[in-house]
């Protein structure tokens, strides 16, 4: 087998970050009453992911196999498709505003931003392919995307500061034998 | 559902279960391509989608799942009654009740491992399939690993742990730290089982040029037969879109 992009620690670790993505949303339910709120730990651990494994893709990665996951278990009101779809277009945000600009509070708040509110677009543009009026959407939309915009940077900052911990308790030297 | 209850449901008895799950997943994407059809012709094809899910033993998962999205498929349906008219509200609602329900055929009767071959056949990266079919494995697991890390923090009165389970509206500075304070467990132990299972696989020839997959997959006879009605979809959604 030639050498791959990903090593398979690294595929392992992204594929458990996945695990932790679906089990967090079905196990750690923060008690807020605000719609995207689930975006607290889902986009800080894809931002995790994308720190702990530095390369582009590795959110992605993360998205696709959560979606996989979450369409398994039946995790998602809108069925598979919506769930495989939002969980890895989530990822694949995160991933290319981690790929723009180097890892700091900022970048992570806004690939938290991207991510979350790229799970609420694409939820949008499935109901536009059904033909919901736009008018309804925006009625029915506004509001959660707000609250979605503000989860995901909360995410993102979340995603930062686990980071950080991680840092100053030596978990990417502990990686950087394990590559 | 109870702590590491997180799982698939699946239907044993379902004939479902024989077909190749490349078939259904295309099956899957058809019924999900005929939701742009008109009202008519596709109240005619939700007819004949509800009749298999039926003969497949999977009407308890599609009822559970429509269920679960009954207050968001009122509401638009009364929306659209009240604004558009009652045949666009049918028309959306069936379209919402077809792509909610589609990809049950695929999810409710393949296992992760079936999935996993099917993807290696359908060109997925065998790593990624094995890192797939080891999340899923993982997934029961890992959640009560993570509600143990709850129970630990709680046991040792982490500030604002109480935060997770009193219901407010907004984010509360304890919000973060209680979150901190379980995801970076939650990482370090992920991980360490990661380097497990990776060197475990190693061990057992993962890496090696030579690995072969010991299970393949072969279309049957229903395989063909469902394909052409999936063609009959696809075609039909095309031609009356």
């Amino acid at each position: 087998m030639g050498r791959s992009y990903f090593s398979t620690f690294e595929l392992l670790l992204l594929a458990l970050l996945a695990t932790l993505v679906v089990a967090g949303n079905v196990a750690l339910r923060l008690p807020l009453k605000v719609p995207g709120h689930s975006g607290l730990v889902w986009m800080a651990l894809l931002v995790v992911a994308r720190g702990v494994v530095p390369k582009l893709g590795a959110a992605a990665t993360v998205g696709l196999l959560s979606g996989l996951l979450a369409a398994f278990v039946g995790v998602g009101d809108k069925g598979g498709l919506d769930t495989l779809v939002s969980y890895t277009a989530a990822g694949a945000a995160v991933d290319l505003v981690a790929a723009c600009a180097p890892a700091n509070v900022l970048t992570s708040a806004l690939a938290g931003l991207a991510g979350n509110s790229a799970k609420l677009g694409v939820k949008v543009l499935l109901e536009l392919w059904i033909g919901i009026p736009t008018g309804f959407l925006v009625l029915g939309r506004t509001f959660p995307a707000l609250t979605h915009a503000v989860f995901g940077l909360a995410g993102g900052y979340l995603g930062y500061l686990v980071l950080e911990a991680l840092r100053r308790a030596g978990f990417f030297v502990y990686l950087a034998g394990r590559r | 559902m109870p702590p590491g209850g997180l799982g698939q449901s699946i239907a044993p008895d379902s004939f479902l279960r024989r077909v190749d799950p490349r078939t259904k997943i295309a099956l899957s994407l058809a019924a999900s391509a005929a939701v742009g059809i008109p009202l008519r012709p596709l109240a005619f094809f939700g007819a004949c989608f509800v009749g298999l899910l039926a003969g497949a033993g999977l009407a308890r998962q599609a009822a559970a799942q429509l269920w679960r999205a009954r207050l968001w498929f009122a509401v638009l349906f009364l929306l659209d009654w009240t604004f558009v008219g009652v045949d666009f509200a049918v028309l959306i609602t069936l379209r919402l009740a077809l792509l909610a329900a589609a990809f049950i055929l695929v999810f409710a009767t393949t296992t992760p491992d079936e999935l996993r071959v099917a993807g290696e056949r359908l060109g997925l990266p065998p790593r990624l399939a094995f890192a797939f079919a080891t999340a899923f494995r993982s997934l029961a697991l890992l959640e009560r690993e993570w509600q143990g890390i709850l129970e630990a923090q709680k046991a040792r009165d982490i500030v604002g742990m109480q935060s997770l389970e009193k219901p407010h509206w907004w984010l509360r500075r304890d919000d973060f730290t209680s979150a901190a304070a379980l995801v970076v467990p939650a990482i370090v132990l992920a991980a360490q089982r990661a380097w497990s299972i990776s060197e475990a696989a190693a061990a057992r020839g993962f890496e090696s040029p030579l690995r072969r997959s010991y299970r393949t997959l072969r279309l049957g006879a229903l395989d063909h037969v469902l394909l052409v009605a999936t063609v009959v979809v696809l075609g039909g959604s095309i031609l009356l879109r």
